[in-house]
């Protein structure tokens, strides 16, 4: 069981201090690098990123979580429009985007960012409403420049954005390398490493099987294709 | 790849029951799993009482990795989508088998 947080956040996205504990009270039993591994995501959220400042990139996860809520808003103030719009859209019709939607932005990288951020919110959100848990607040975001710093090596292939290497799942957020990592680091935390996605015989909390299950009928939900 | 780990270990299911949520995966465990996900993921009303029947039958242990790979694949299904990534031609191959019709390039239940 985790112990409840230091306070009761009235905005969860935009309120908590980065000192204070964790912020799940559940009586669902969580292991702990469970925790571990979502108090990283939202702290990766809140840095600075890489085209966005962290108090932007929280900005953008608050917009996500209202918009997958059906709620209108969030507290977007620091974005521009087309960051709000994005983040609303990758949040509750990702299946609908569009190149257009990519060139909103001067740099993919732009949109790709978003993309990141929000799919790790409502990946997080999702498991705090599993484990009937309030959804989990974020620390205040920072407001270092964004580093800027992409992949040289992505190209535009198969895909709405450049990637490195072939188009895939791992790769789809390779022109941001912070995103990719965080990517790969929240899908070893959630499900399985990309390593362990080798063994059909792991047992990771479930057997493997009944982890692709789930898997499978959220992505059947989503009428997502993978 | 649920095709595979079930086989690897042992396990049989009726894997129709994924598209097609009027038939049984012929397994307890994997009906509350699939009950489980259609609340959390649909965000339908029954979350609480799906949450209660999965610990009936698999025990509270089961619900934090069953909701982390909920999110996981919520993360993922985004990811995919909004960037564009072409899906894989098998899986309209296995539609079929997982109780779904491929119209127009859209799987249908």
């Amino acid at each position: 069981m985790i112990e409840p947080g230091a306070h009761e956040p009235q905005d969860p996205a935009r309120d908590r201090n980065p000192s204070d504990g964790p912020v799940m009270d559940t009586a669902v039993p969580v292991a702990e690098r469970l925790v571990a591994g979502i108090e990283r995501t939202t702290r990766q959220i809140a840095s600075g990123g890489t085209m966005w400042t962290g108090s932007q990139r929280v900005a953008i996860a608050s917009v996500a979580r209202s918009a997958a809520a059906g709620e209108s808003g969030g507290d977007g103030s620091v974005l521009p429009a087309p960051a709000r719009t994005t983040a609303a859209k990758v949040a509750t019709d990702a299946h609908s985007m569009a190149q257009a939607d990519v060139d909103t932005f001067d740099d993919p990288a732009a949109y790709v960012e978003i993309v990141g951020v929000v799919a790790r919110t409502i990946a997080i959100d999702t498991f705090a409403r599993g484990v009937d848990a309030d959804p989990i607040a974020f620390p205040i975001g920072t407001d270092d420049p964004p580093s800027g710093q992409i992949n040289p090596h992505a190209r535009q292939r198969s895909s709405l954005v450049p990637t490195a290497g072939g188009a895939g799942p791992t790769t789809a957020l390779s022109l941001v390398p912070a995103e990719d990592q965080a990517q790969e680091d929240l899908h070893g935390t959630l499900y399985l490493t990309y390593f362990e996605m080798g063994d059909p015989t792991i047992h990771k909390g479930l057997p493997r099987w009944q982890l692709e299950l789930v898997a499978a009928r959220t992505s059947l939900i989503n009428h997502c294709r993978f | 790849m649920l095709s595979s780990s079930a086989q690897a270990t042992g396990v049989g299911l009726d894997l129709r029951s994924l598209g097609d949520r009027e038939r049984s995966p012929g397994r307890e465990d994997a009906s509350a799993l699939l009950r489980f996900a259609d609340a959390l993921v649909g965000r339908t009303t029954d979350l609480d009482d799906a949450r209660d029947h999965l610990t009936d039958v698999l025990g509270a242990e089961a619900i934090a990795p069953a909701a982390a790979a909920a999110g996981n694949f919520e993360m993922m299904n985004r990811v995919v989508d909004a960037t564009g990534i072409p899906a894989p031609r098998r899986m309209d191959q296995l539609a079929p088998q997982l109780g779904l019709r491929l119209v127009d390039g859209e799987l249908l239940t």
